[in-house]
């Protein structure tokens, strides 16, 4: 028979220990209280009260919080003991129920036996969840935390939303094959972090982007992760990626190899996923929704950033799009930002020639590809192919359009 | 037995109650959901683009049209979505994606 998960004992026995360590943190600061002999004078003296003031208030606080997570924990063990019992009597009533049936098929009772100690096992199991999250709620708060509300009676997670600022899609080694190494391989989801994927589909976008990234993100065999490479304040920080969004940029034209019955979702992540996921863990999921393109393509790169732009958000002038060919000629990354408002339908041309019209985002991020000679431009949208603004793939903007709505260029160059 | 067929009669009124809440809810009320322009958002199985600007809302491949708070689309035999806010997100003006929250509200009909 298998019961609800979790030890009471235990729970209980770490409740203890919390509640043991409030004291400790009380006879510390009690302690360093006492320690202020009145002999004692001098600028030595007085810096030692003055950190006592300072640093007082903060070990009463974390002995609150500690002998407030040792409560919840000891209110936790109580409710789980009591869900499990209530557990374990319903699920033999059951089987005494199954057993009957057995042995009468139409032994009406028995059958309805089944049906109400079944929901007598979910009522438990509900209970059970509910002290969890309750529990979840309280230590989150004494961690210094928000609460968040306590879920319902809901044993199967029904309608439950996961918290969508925490990435739980476990990566799988697939995610940096060779398939993976293409700008297309770029489908951003629902979170607003084009400034971001702009600046890994430009990279995707050259041979020395694309060895950037294979020298940046790394599979770590033995822990069944990414080590991925980003750059604060141009120091190169290694982050740990064993999840990504399961919202988050994904490769369009690949699946997972998970079949949706069993919880796969058909959608292979893109490297861009794992940055999502690597810069979320350094500087919070706010920053990852929505941002500026030179501080991402900054930590992505380690790189020194150029931005040009007109602060106005009018177009760039001609001079400045011919700046941006040469950085593109060089094998550098260009990033470049759409108008902020307004309704834009332009005509474009793809790569076979065609063309086509399209949808403008606004305040989106697009990687440029390429400027021709005349100062035309060619873009991605990060959105990924078979996108409903424009399509996907690499489209050809006229040099007017580009004057006209295109305000900000963001650029560096990972080979320099 | 009397008491058997309460209890059945009782599950039986519950799942029914269960059944017209939820038709009402899906069908009439209405799901909420917020989304964020510059994105691919999936609402009720069908995904769409997401272009704003201050007052109106484009839902790209659902329909080229603007709507504004109140208009309703459908964007699927099963679906149809109205528009219920769009709210600046509070960024910065430089920022690019996310700029505003937009939030709707699906039901069936």
């Amino acid at each position: 028979m298998v019961g609800l998960p979790g030890s009471p004992e235990q729970i209980q026995a770490v409740s203890a220990e919390l509640v043991r360590h409030a004291a400790a943190v009380d006879e510390a600061q009690s302690t360093a209280k006492g320690a202020q002999p009145e002999v004692w004078r001098g600028a030595a003296a007085d810096a030692y009260t003055e950190a006592v003031h300072r640093t007082l208030p903060d070990a009463v606080a974390l002995a609150e919080r500690i002998r407030a997570a040792g409560g919840t924990l000891s209110r936790y063990a109580a409710a789980l003991d009591e869900a499990q019992r209530a557990y374990e009597h319903a699920q033999i009533g059951f089987d005494r129920a199954v057993n009957a049936i057995r042995r009468n098929p139409l032994d009406v009772g028995a059958l309805l036996d089944i049906g109400a100690t079944r929901m007598a096992a979910f009522g438990a199991q509900g209970r059970a969840q509910q002290a969890a999250a309750i529990a979840a709620s309280e230590l989150r708060m004494a961690a210094g935390g928000v609460a968040k509300d306590g879920s319902w009676w809901n044993p199967f997670s029904w309608g439950d939303d996961d918290d969508e600022t925490v990435p739980d899609k476990r990566v799988t080694d697939n995610i940096t094959d060779d398939d993976s190494f293409d700008p297309d391989d770029v489908s951003q989801g629902s979170i607003g972090d084009c400034f971001m994927l702009s600046s890994v589909v430009s990279l995707l976008d050259t041979d020395g982007g694309d060895e950037f990234i294979q020298d940046n993100v790394r599979w770590d065999e033995d822990k069944d992760g990414y080590w991925v490479t980003i750059y604060k304040n141009g120091s190169p920080t290694d982050v740990f990626v064993e999840n990504v969004f399961d919202h988050g940029a994904r490769q369009s034209d690949a699946d997972d190899g998970g079949w949706w019955i069993f919880g796969g979702d058909g959608e292979k992540p893109s490297i861009a996923a794992l940055y999502e996921s690597a810069i979320r863990e350094e500087y919070g999921y706010d920053f990852i929704e929505g941002g500026v393109p030179a501080d991402a393509m900054e930590i992505i790169t380690g790189r020194q950033v150029d931005e040009i732009k007109n602060d106005n958000h009018a177009g760039l002038s001609t001079s400045q799009i011919e700046s941006l060919g040469d950085v593109l000629a060089d094998g550098g990354q260009v990033v470049i930002s759409s108008p902020r408002s307004g309704d834009h339908t332009i005509d474009v041309t793809g790569p076979d020639g065609e063309s086509r019209e399209i949808d403008i985002v606004n305040t989106h991020s697009y990687a440029v590809t390429r400027v021709e000679s005349n100062g035309d431009m060619w873009m991605r949208n990060p959105w990924g192919p078979g996108n409903s603004a424009d399509g996907g793939g690499e489209f050809r903007v006229s040099a007017d359009d580009v004057g006209d709505m295109f305000w900000r260029a963001t650029s560096t160059n990972v080979t320099d | 037995m009397s008491r058997r067929r309460t209890v059945l009669a009782a599950v039986a009124a519950l799942i029914l109650a269960i059944v017209v809440a939820a038709v009402i809810i899906v069908g009439v009320v209405g799901v909420g959901t917020t989304v964020q322009a510059g994105t691919q958002a999936s609402v009720c199985g069908s995904e769409f683009g997401v272009n704003a600007s201050a007052d109106t809302v484009e839902l790209l491949g659902v329909t080229d049209a603007p709507l504004s708070v109140g208009d309703t689309v459908r964007v699927n035999a099963l679906c149809v979505i109205e528009v219920v806010a769009i709210e600046e997100s509070g960024l910065a003006v430089d920022a690019d994606g996310a700029g505003y929250d937009i939030q709707l509200r699906w039901r069936l009909w």
